[in-house]
């Protein structure tokens, strides 16, 4: 699968954040390759969510919508404070930031990871559009001059799911 | 497989109602917008993002717009018409100054969309590249490439509309 490696994991879900009470949530987390961290930098995470309203997607009531977490780890494997949720609408896009100075590293330069996990709601609806992309940033803390910069996809949920029929719960 | 960067996004267009403002096949002949959603990125004060187009198609022209969005998901300005015959690259820039961000850096996207004649035989094949570099001196920060994928490649996804077979 790439670099990027893909867990999805079924959870049931007793609220919903979009108004609706869905079944079940299809997660699916990917792990950005590591990067270093230099005193002087701040890392960055963005999605956007590209996706647009069609009526070919079986059974969507509402708009396109991602919904999901970010969060960063250090070389350890431990979370570096808390993940942070989002939400995008079509052409939306979410940051978020991490300071050389949150990340507990120590010398010149740290290394660290970001996951993103993509949360699916499934409803008696369908499921909304996401087509989640991301970019893994560092760049200069004071000037914002981008040092490197990493790309991707989150692939969207599972074709049975994506055609409307529902999951074995698990 | 469903890819961002190479993602159709694809709308039926009656060319006499072109969204470029040009006639590029008789009228009543369907063509599709063809859509390329790069990734988001950063872009500091001293810094311009650039997008270049290259037609490697041997013998024919590809028209269509460049955009940059920006947070929000508003577009910036306007969109970029280009035609690039073969062996064309077209730029399109963006400093700073004109992605109304505030703060050292603000966070945009681009998108290229072209057109495609019905069956998506347009012999019409793009390539691009995302850069930001800083304003001054021009050196490069940040690269992204790919290829705008045609219709009549069986990548990508078709989303809800299929070519009528008359009209």
């Amino acid at each position: 699968m790439g670099m990027l490696r893909k867990t999805a994991v079924l959870l049931f879900a007793a609220a919903s954040a979009f108004g609706q009470t869905p079944n079940t949530i299809l997660a699916t987390s990917y792990n950005v390759p590591p990067v270093g961290l230099a005193m002087s930098e701040t890392a960055q995470v963005n999605v956007v969510n590209t996706a647009v309203a069609s009526s070919s997607v079986s059974g969507t009531a509402t708009g396109p919508s991602c919904s999901g977490s970010i969060a960063f780890y250090n070389n350890n494997g431990t979370i570096i404070g808390s993940a942070t949720s989002f939400t995008v609408t079509t052409g939306q896009i979410f940051s978020v930031t991490l300071p050389y100075s949150s990340t507990v590293g120590s010398g010149a330069h740290t290394v660290i990871r970001a996951v993103i996990t993509n949360e699916t709601p499934i409803t008696a609806f369908g499921i909304p559009p996401c087509d989640l992309a991301f970019s893994l940033e560092t760049y200069d803390s004071k000037s914002g001059v981008t040092h490197v910069f990493v790309s991707g996809v989150v692939t969207p949920p599972v074709g049975p799911i994506r055609d409307g029929v529902s999951p074995t719960a698990p | 497989m469903r890819s961002m960067l190479d993602r159709k996004t694809v709308g039926l267009l009656f060319v006499a109602a072109s969204a470029f403002g040009q006639t590029t096949s008789p009228v009543g002949i369907w063509t599709y917008t063809t859509s390329s959603n790069l990734p988001p990125f950063g872009l500091a004060v001293s810094e311009t993002a650039q997008v270049n187009v290259f037609n490697t198609a041997v013998a024919a022209s590809c028209s269509g717009t460049v955009a940059f969005y920006d947070g929000k998901g508003s577009v910036i300005g306007s969109a970029a018409s280009f035609t690039a015959g073969s062996g064309q690259i077209t730029s399109v820039t963006l400093p700073y100054a004109s992605t109304g961000g505030s703060g050292s850096r603000t966070v945009v996207r681009a998108e290229i969309a072209y057109q495609t004649a019905a069956g998506g035989f347009a012999p019409c094949s793009l390539s691009y590249s995302l850069e930001t570099y800083d304003t001054g001196t021009g050196v490069t920060h940040t690269f992204v490439s790919g290829a705008v994928a045609q219709y009549a490649v069986a990548s990508g996804t078709l989303q809800g509309v299929v070519p009528p077979s008359a009209h």
